[in-house]
């Protein structure tokens, strides 16, 4: 792991430029192609700036690299699949330890990311994004994510938005809530869970449920959750079995509505803990 | 021609729910009328829930000192909206009722402590739905005293058409003018106070409607913990309109004396009164939008036909600064 000085406790954010990131973000960036190449340059270029180790996989960043010859230490991962996110992973850790023993304060990834996934199968995808997440979480790296908006669906882009901590980009304001990485099975929402961003919440808290038994989701910063994203909470909890959620933080309003809502009861596998 | 009916201790299996409107004067009617009722009740070893104002509890319980099948109640626990009082109702009598025994409730309520027209409508409405609520219960009653002091023959009269039948002199008569139709006939509803603010939303627009109600409502004055009950029941209502009412619909706002009013129109239809005054089960999947607006709101009316389309107001209370 490196250093993780400067990483505070993670929280969701607006950034109006990627010269905003913080050590242990992870961005979502939404580009027009007519955009996106200065944003790029300046991100790869700043890690010069800051002694951190720039990643590159996709041809944004590699663009930015090779064209203008930045004064900074970059790797160009040209990794054979690309979709894949455990490929992806193991090759930018390998690269983190290497940053550890070479000095540098940590390293910041610029991944462009390809639409893989069958339309409308949001969980797969939300759960490769929260592993990155994750990584960032641990890592104190800097991960942004590009994703083209001509290769992707509107809705598509709408649910991983929701689980990056931040975002950069015209549209940074949205979407209602977002769901990060607080530790080893731990998640953070952050914002407001309704009936609009309902099935993202599900699709997110699905793929967190994947792969191990108890998940921890901490509501300090959800402002309020309404009915269908209460029960899009409990399908999530009971869509595999043995799965329990236990949601800690939650402020008053929010704890009021699961009693009200009927779903205090030891047959919900989702506990509203103080 | 009304029809007189003698007491009846212990009901037949399979009666239907038997909800009475007892008409009394003074303290001592009051108590002799109850007190029948609840006698009847303990005869035929039946329970007995009691809601009645505070002073009226008192002398009931003077008389009627450890007598374990009567349970008395406080009916504000349930809140203002009386929204909330047939799922209380059903909570309070559910559990005096277990294994099947018969229950009688008593409920009077603090009609001159009505706060506006508009709750003093949805009081009487909530009597009449009563009996739709509990029309399959056939081992529950209720006795509703009403305080006739005051010679109010209108009112008498308006609250006459929510009960089937009529208590008097310690036997009860099928009321005629009971209203027994399916369709209740409200009130209208009061225009909306100058000034108001109006927004058209749809699908995308909740993050904008309760931006628009907090504003309002915070200039209306009302408290932080109302703001945020209000903030789910507005994304309940307009929900419903997103989903069930036509894609859209017409949110406007306007203070009127010390409340602050929330109306949701649009072009969808409710059909059944019942929705949202009933608790929801864990397992059930829909179907709690405007339950949770009964619950977090100080008073809702809801105005439903095929024809027009659905009107909800949702009422807070907004103290004047």
């Amino acid at each position: 792991m490196l250093a993780l000085e400067g990483v505070g406790v993670r929280s969701a954010r607006a950034l109006a430029t990627l010269d905003e990131v913080e050590l242990g973000d992870h961005v979502c960036w939404r580009v027009d192609p007519g955009d996106a190449f200065a944003g790029a340059r300046s991100y790869v270029a700043d890690g010069a700036l800051y002694g951190d180790k720039v990643v590159v996989i996709g041809s944004l960043g590699t663009v930015a690299v090779r064209r203008d010859r930045l004064p900074t230490t970059s790797v160009i991962l040209d990794l054979p699949d690309r979709a894949d996110t455990d490929v992806m992973l193991a090759a930018v850790r390998r690269e983190t330890r290497a940053a550890v023993r070479e000095g540098f304060r940590s390293v910041r990834v610029l991944a462009e990311r390809i639409p893989v996934t069958a339309p409308g199968d949001a969980e797969e995808l939300l759960a490769r994004e929260l592993k990155l997440d994750e990584f960032a979480a641990e890592s104190g790296a800097i991960v942004v994510c590009v994703f083209r908006t001509a290769q992707w669906e509107a809705s598509t882009l709408e649910h991983v938005a929701c689980v990056h901590p931040q975002e950069t980009g015209k549209r940074a304001a949205r979407p209602a809530f977002r769901m990060f990485s607080t530790g080893t099975d731990s998640w953070g929402v952050d914002g407001v869970v309704d009936s609009e961003c309902a099935t993202a919440f599900n699709a997110a808290v699905r793929a967190a449920t994947r792969r191990t038994p108890t998940v921890k989701l901490r509501f300090d910063a959800v402002e309020m959750i309404d009915a269908a994203g209460m029960h899009a909470l409990v399908d999530a909890a009971r869509h595999l079995p043995e799965r329990r959620i236990v949601v800690e933080g939650a402020n008053e309003i929010v704890r009021l509505c699961w009693d009200l809502a009927g779903y205090a009861t030891a047959d919900v596998p989702v506990v509203m803990a103080a | 021609m009304t029809e007189t009916m003698p007491p009846t201790p212990s009901r037949p299996h399979g009666a239907p729910f038997r909800h009475e409107l007892y008409p009394y004067r003074g303290q001592d009617q009051f108590l002799s009328g109850t007190l029948d009722y609840i006698h009847e009740a303990l005869e035929a070893d039946e329970a007995v829930v009691v809601a009645v104002p505070e002073d009226k509890t008192s002398l009931l319980r003077g008389e009627l000192a450890d007598e374990s099948a009567v349970t008395f109640v406080d009916a504000t626990t349930a809140g203002p909206n009386p929204g909330r009082h047939i799922a209380a109702w059903s909570a309070w009598m559910h559990q005096r009722g277990e294994g099947g025994r018969p229950v009688r409730g008593i409920g009077e309520t603090a009609w001159r402590q009505a706060r506006s027209a508009a709750h003093l409508s949805e009081l009487r409405y909530h009597e009449w739905l009563m009996n739709r609520a509990f029309a399959r219960s056939s081992t529950w009653s209720m006795l509703c005293p009403y305080d006739a002091a005051d010679e109010d023959q209108d009112a008498l009269r308006s609250l006459s058409r929510c009960h089937p039948q009529i208590h008097r002199d310690g036997q009860y008569t099928l009321n005629e003018v009971y209203l027994t139709g399916e369709e209740y006939a409200f009130d209208d509803l009061d225009a909306p106070c100058d000034p108001f603010q109006e927004l058209s939303y749809t699908h995308g627009d909740l993050g904008a409607i309760r931006s628009k109600v907090s504003q309002c409502a915070t200039d209306a004055g009302v408290t932080e913990d109302r703001l945020a009950k209000l903030a789910v029941a507005v994304t309940e209502i307009a929900t419903n309109s997103i989903r069930h009412g036509g894609g859209h619909g017409t949110l406007r706002t306007w203070a009127q004396d010390e409340t602050f009013l929330c109306e949701l129109r649009d072009s969808g239809y409710i059909p059944d009164a019942m929705t949202g005054r009933t608790r929801p089960e864990a397992n059930q999947v829909g179907g709690r939008g405007l339950w949770l607006a009964h619950q977090l709101c100080d008073l809702v009316e809801i105005r439903s036909t095929p024809d027009q389309g659905t009107t909800i107001r949702l009422h807070m209370d907004a103290p004047q600064r």
